[in-house]
């Protein structure tokens, strides 16, 4: 054979093996976690350590909708406010960035500037001044002060991104329709809105991974478990008496991850574009 | 009926022209002006949302910070002591500690997971088959929300029968069980393992996409010239893509100096502080001691030295023709 291609074939086997060492070594964890959610109280500590349960239960899962586990509570808390998240930030996201897109002002490269910097403020900085804001307005406790809050993080590369992604759209479409009379907020919609699908989808990914795993500011803004969401929640109830449940508390983990799951695997391609757009192409 | 061309008054025909001409400019006008009144009406509710929830808790936090605000003693909120907190910070030990734990965390989880996500995605970077399959499953502990991963390695590091103790045993890499978190010299080691693990695809996605940017004739004419494949790495690879290098070691750094999740979640700062960064820091001293005053002053430290690395890495970072 050929030696160029026997070293081509020798070095896409090598590569092969390379990922997928890496593979098991990357993803030993999340199997041993599901393995463990399966398995009951007994078999937690056993020895040999088995990594497929040998008497599979529900029984983690099911411990965690009996009535006296606020787990359901939290899981529907979280997806209040993520929901409020997203929703709120796709809305304020278009709007802003297609205002900074279409609409060069003197300053507009310094708002830029300023929403950019706005990710390296101290998370722990904003907490205390958004801690003593919304203490002083009695906002603490209610899930708004959070929706609020994770906008602060979320909303500046939320616009950056819509923005971004608006430049790559030519102008002409737009301005055609302003000329055969339709209003401006109507091309917005009925013009740009279409065409903006990736980047909808994209910062509604980013919204709501922010917002559904986020612990700082859930632990501080929400102190009454009635309105917690599960980061905090999970803490909490684990570090604290529970702590021996593992197999409840990888359930709850393999549970509160699936919908993130699912969101990957249809939408990967966004997730990944939401992260390098602008960055590599800027 | 037909106009007959000849009978037109040619002043009509012209001021016919430059009426459609002002005509015109008095839309444009007139459509300019819409267009700020639009785009400010567009901007004005994000604007507001920033205003509130970002630039007003900020302004308030530097207040805080030099006032001697206690959370538990409400009378002696708002006294004013300028710069005493800076001062005390400065003088106390358990706070260089905490930057001395922060540096070492951000450091050593930005090497860590920019080397193993610049090695996959090397190797990714070839045309395979089932790439983006490999992808996607090397971003699942990204993906994975923080708190689950913070429980999984406090799982996997906390009992001492645990599975990654028991591993390594069969291996023969360690003689006896380790103290992942129990241990106060090791505990800061098993939470960076931890960080790197979550990161790193972070990096490898980042740098993958770099990497397919560079036109495979400079590796090629490197290679025909003689460039052995670590000379074309380091001559050719890196300094194409150096400014995605700069921007992803940048912002992972800024993050992981920030982190608190994984690190509250697995250790919570101990054993003794010796897992605490500044962000546990501060927040322990703001919330489970409630000196709202002087966690407030050592944020605003935190702000003014992360300003000053990151403007520092942009300038110097940068290749010369992005500045």
């Amino acid at each position: 054979m050929n030696p160029h291609i026997a070293s081509r074939r020798l070095i896409q086997l090598s590569s092969y093996v390379f990922l997928i060492l890496g593979l098991i070594l990357i993803l030993w964890p999340i199997v041993w976690t599901v393995s463990t959610s399966f398995k009951n109280t007994g078999a937690l500590f056993a020895m040999p350590p088995q990594w497929i349960p040998k008497e599979p239960t529900l029984q983690p899962y099911l411990q965690l909708f009996k009535p006296d586990n606020p787990f359901p509570i939290w899981f529907r808390n979280s997806v209040f406010v993520a929901v409020l998240t997203v929703l709120i930030g796709l809305i304020l996201a278009i709007f802003a960035g297609y205002a900074l897109s279409r609409y060069r002002f003197r300053g507009s490269n310094a708002l830029m500037l300023f929403i950019l910097s706005s990710q390296m403020f101290p998370t722990v900085l904003l907490l205390i001044g958004i801690y003593v804001f919304f203490r002083d307005l009695h906002l603490l406790n209610n899930p708004a002060s959070l929706v609020l809050a994770y906008l602060s993080f979320a909303l500046p590369f939320s616009i950056w991104m819509m923005k971004g992604y608006l430049d790559t759209i030519p102008m002409e479409m737009e301005e055609a329709g302003l000329i055969d009379g339709c209003s401006r907020l109507g091309v917005l919609f009925r013009i740009t809105l279409p065409l903006l699908a990736p980047a909808v989808i994209s910062v509604a990914v980013f919204n709501f991974l922010v917002a559904w795993s986020e612990l700082m500011f859930a632990l501080t803004l929400m102190t009454d478990d009635a309105v917690r969401t599960f980061p905090p929640g999970l803490i909490i109830r684990y570090a604290g008496q529970y702590q021996s449940l593992y197999n409840e508390m990888m359930a709850a983990s393999v549970l509160v991850t699936i919908p993130v799951i699912i969101i990957f695997i249809f939408l990967q391609r966004y997730v990944v574009e939401g992260m390098t757009l602008g960055a590599v192409k800027g | 009926m037909e106009q007959n061309p000849i009978l037109i008054d040619p002043a009509t025909v012209v001021s016919d022209q430059s009426m459609k001409r002002m005509a015109r400019s008095d839309w444009l006008a007139r459509a300019a002006k819409s267009r700020v009144v639009f785009s400010l009406a567009l901007l004005t509710p994000a604007l507001i949302l920033i205003g509130v929830v970002i630039v007003l808790p900020m302004l308030r936090a530097l207040m805080i910070s030099v006032q001697e605000f206690e959370l538990a003693n409400l009378n002696t909120q708002q006294n004013f002591v300028g710069l005493a907190h800076y001062v005390t910070l400065l003088k106390s030990p358990i706070y260089a500690e905490a930057w001395r734990n922060t540096l070492v965390f951000s450091v050593g989880t930005v090497a860590g997971a920019f080397l193993l996500g610049f090695a996959i995605a090397l190797v990714l970077n070839q045309s395979l088959r089932f790439r983006n399959l490999f992808r996607g499953l090397f971003l699942l502990p990204w993906v994975i929300p923080p708190i689950s991963g913070a429980l999984i390695w406090w799982w996997i590091f906390s009992a001492a029968q645990g599975i990654l103790n028991y591993m390594l045993l069969q291996v023969g890499l360690i003689r006896g069980p380790v103290a992942w978190i129990s241990d106060p010299s090791i505990a800061m080691y098993s939470v960076i393992i931890a960080n790197i693990w979550r990161i790193f695809p972070f990096h490898m996605v980042m740098l993958l996409a770099a990497l397919q940017t560079i036109p495979t004739e400079l590796n090629d004419a490197a290679s025909i010239d003689g460039a052995s494949a670590w000379q074309r790495l380091r001559f050719v690879t890196i300094p194409s893509i150096r400014n995605i290098i700069v921007t992803v070691l940048t912002l992972s750094f800024i993050w992981a100096f920030q982190e608190f999740t994984m690190i509250w979640g697995i250790t919570k700062g101990g054993p003794g502080f010796s897992t605490r960064t500044l962000l546990l820091f501060i927040y322990q001293t703001a919330f489970t001691f409630f000196h709202l005053g002087e966690a407030a002053a050592a944020g605003t430290i935190v702000l003014g030295i992360l300003l000053i690395i990151t403007s520092l890495a942009l300038r110097f970072g940068l290749s010369r023709d992005t500045r």
